[in-house]
């Protein structure tokens, strides 16, 4: 293969995305037209208030640090060829679990031990999450996206008892949510921002995750398994282990992202915690192609879309389903191309 | 419902209604996943069922109206599923998620104007003979016609997979699609009409939630039975009989749950309404332990995008 060969077969994909994106905008631009709304305005406006100034770009990071977790949870389950959308799930399972240590811990803890217990605990609650689709796959060859789809709902259904029952906020019943967090509780900001130290753990996950698959060998494994589970299992590697491994860490990734919402953003646990990050975080991994670094940029790409939505919402009376039309319409016109590209992409890398 | 149904009846006349949408979702992706589709965006696809038929029967009063119109949402979107997965040979499970996503947001945004509107539902019929019987007739024969219509397509649908031309068509496009084209069978063309048949039923599915069910729209009206029923597919080994039995096991937990919340038990209505959706995953899991590796009727090639030329 030449050099012009293999540049055209890593461009191509990234077109692909990049049209996707294009033609999903323009379907809902349409939509908007008929809909009697200007669709001009609103992309604009969409653009300034998620990119136009300082505050603006803080807030559309605010919004890409969940997706970005999610995203490379996302990616961890497809390396190895397994589709977990349950990260929806597993990222309320995750705020569940920090809060569990927030509320218990006595609030003069310090900082650093109150974090970290907090983050441990939502790491094994989304692994926990995670896992019962993880063994049920590995063990039985039940069909892990739909368990994980089915416990997304029970998810939803644990945080609306917990926080309408025991976990609810003694000094005012009206409102379903837990009591505010104590300080310490709360993740390091930057400065004047809602920035916190999510978006820089998030992004290491993501760089680690590349080093991981493109330089191990057990990256290399996985990849295999991802691509021929068959060969996989002929060379012996323990395609199981991989597999359970992958499931399990995808759901620790994914509570990562529920844990720095509780702990950063809301500062307690509430219902609405999550406007649909995970199945946000699901397209972006495929708009993303899997690759780790690019899912970094495309999550905040999405970042924006979501939070200049967000205040479109407001100024505008735009309804937040907005965002889902156009997310399904990327999505589909995604997918739709993929094999286009592909074919378009081996071309040139067999000249 | 009167007070002096003993509780089990109304339990059970509960079940089937509950049952009724989800089991329509669950014959029809048998026949969609039986000629290799695999249709994850059931979900999606109730929805604009449930809507369309909110829609037309809010504006010409007629549910009859709203029944066509939702099957034909259902075909058009099977369509458009079919397309992406068969002419674009795209990945079928992330296109199902993509069509619901996107289809979530389709219904709440055009839904929004439904909300609380009251519609014209569909009027209970009795059979007659039957519904009069005792308890039978009360739990199966007090219902309105989609649950009859729901009573035929359990038989009809199995006898389309097992005992005619186009049945042994779908089967031999789901196991080995290469074989059934050179046997001349016109692969796509068993396809796409599997694909959307199943979607047909699945939006009629979802047009009874808004129209019987719910007597209106509510955003994101399916709660996840499309998932469901994709499911209590693998459950059902494929088999509109045994679809039958998980969607009433499921309609079962639903109605008990309700009955449970209605009598005022002490337990959660949070806890009680994770109870279908457990005894789904459960019900697979035992599935799953008792076929122990061999699945009887499983496609073979569901979810492989088919090409000629290897």
């Amino acid at each position: 293969m030449n050099y012009q060969g293999q540049l055209k077969k890593a461009l191509v994909p990234f077109v692909g995305s990049l049209l996707s994106i294009g033609f999903g905008l323009f379907a809902v631009a349409a939509f908007l037209y008929v809909t009697g709304r200007n669709p001009l305005s609103i992309y604009n406006g969409m653009l300034v208030s998620a990119f136009g100034d300082s505050f603006a770009l803080s807030e559309t990071l605010v919004a890409a640090t969940p997706i970005m977790f999610c995203a490379l949870a996302v990616s961890i389950g497809t390396r190895v060829g397994l589709l977990n959308i349950g990260v929806e799930g597993q990222l309320l399972a995750g705020a569940a679990g920090a809060t569990v240590v927030a509320l218990n811990l006595p609030p003069q803890t310090q900082a650093l031990p109150m974090l970290s217990l907090m983050c441990l605990s939502a790491v094994i609650c989304g692994a926990a999450w995670s896992g019962i689709a993880g063994v049920l796959k590995v063990f039985l060859q039940v069909n892990e996206t739909i368990v994980s789809l089915l416990l997304n709902y029970v998810a939803v259904l644990l945080i609306d008892y917990l926080i309408h029952g025991p976990w609810q906020d003694p000094t005012s019943t009206s409102w379903p949510q837990t009591q505010a967090f104590p300080e310490s509780a709360e993740l390091l900001h930057l400065a004047g921002s809602r920035i916190h130290l999510g978006l820089p753990i998030a992004i290491a996950i993501g760089l680690v995750l590349a080093l991981f698959w493109s330089t191990t060998k057990a990256g290399f494994k996985s990849r295999v398994i991802g691509e021929n589970i068959e060969a996989a299992r002929y060379a012996h590697y323990h395609v199981k282990t991989y597999l359970l491994v992958a499931m399990l860490v995808s759901g620790m990734v994914a509570a990562l992202a529920g844990f720095a919402q509780v702990s950063a953003i809301e500062g307690r646990l509430r219902s609405g915690l999550s406007p649909g990050y995970g199945y946000s975080g699901f397209l972006v991994c495929f708009l993303a192609r899997h690759n780790p670094l690019a899912i970094i940029v495309v999550a905040i790409l999405l970042g924006g879309f979501l939070s200049g939505a967000d205040s479109l919402q407001l100024t505008e009376k735009l309804p937040f389903a907005t965002v889902n039309i156009m997310q399904g319409a990327i999505f589909l016109f995604l997918l739709a191309s993929e094999n286009f590209f592909k074919k378009l992409s081996n071309k040139g890398s067999a000249t | 419902m009167s007070e002096n149904i003993p509780f089990f009846v109304a339990v059970a006349a509960g079940m089937i209604r509950c049952a009724t949408p989800v089991l329509l979702a669950t014959i029809g992706e048998c026949v969609t996943e039986k000629a290799g589709i695999f249709n994850l965006g059931l979900e999606g696809i109730m929805l604009s069922g449930a809507l369309t038929a909110v829609v037309v029967s809010f504006n010409t009063q007629s549910p009859l109206l709203a029944l066509l119109a939702a099957t034909a949402v259902g075909l058009l979107l099977g369509l458009l599923h079919a397309l992406i997965c068969i002419k674009f040979q795209a990945n079928q499970v992330a296109s199902g998620i993509a069509m619901t996503i996107f289809l979530g947001g389709v219904t709440a945004f055009f839904g929004a104007d439904y909300v609380g509107k009251s519609i014209h539902s569909i009027s209970q019929i009795k059979v007659p003979g039957l519904g009069d019987l005792p308890v039978i007739g009360q739990i199966f024969f007090n219902h309105d016609p989609l649950v009859y219509f729901c009573y035929v397509m359990v038989p009809l649908t199995y006898w389309l997979i097992n005992h005619t031309r186009f049945g042994l068509s779908m089967r031999a496009v789901g196991v080995d699609p290469r074989s059934a084209a050179a046997s001349g069978i016109n692969v796509r063309q068993v396809r796409y009409l599997s694909t959307m048949l199943g979607a047909a039923l699945a939006a009629l599915g979802g047009a009874y939630l808004s129209l019987v069910y719910a007597q209106g729209w509510i955003e994101n009206i399916v709660a996840g039975r499309g998932w469901i029923a994709v499911g209590l597919v693998i459950f059902a080994t494929w088999n509109p009989w045994k679809a039958l039995v998980g969607a009433y096991l499921f309609g079962l937990a639903v109605s008990l749950q309700l009955r449970l919340q209605a009598a005022g038990s002490d337990i959660s209505p949070y806890l009680l309404g994770m109870l279908p959706y457990l005894l789904v995953i459960a019900v697979m899991a035992i599935t799953a332990i008792l076929a122990k590796g061999k699945s009887q009727g499983q496609p073979t090639a569901l979810g492989i995008p088919y090409t000629e030329q290897s």
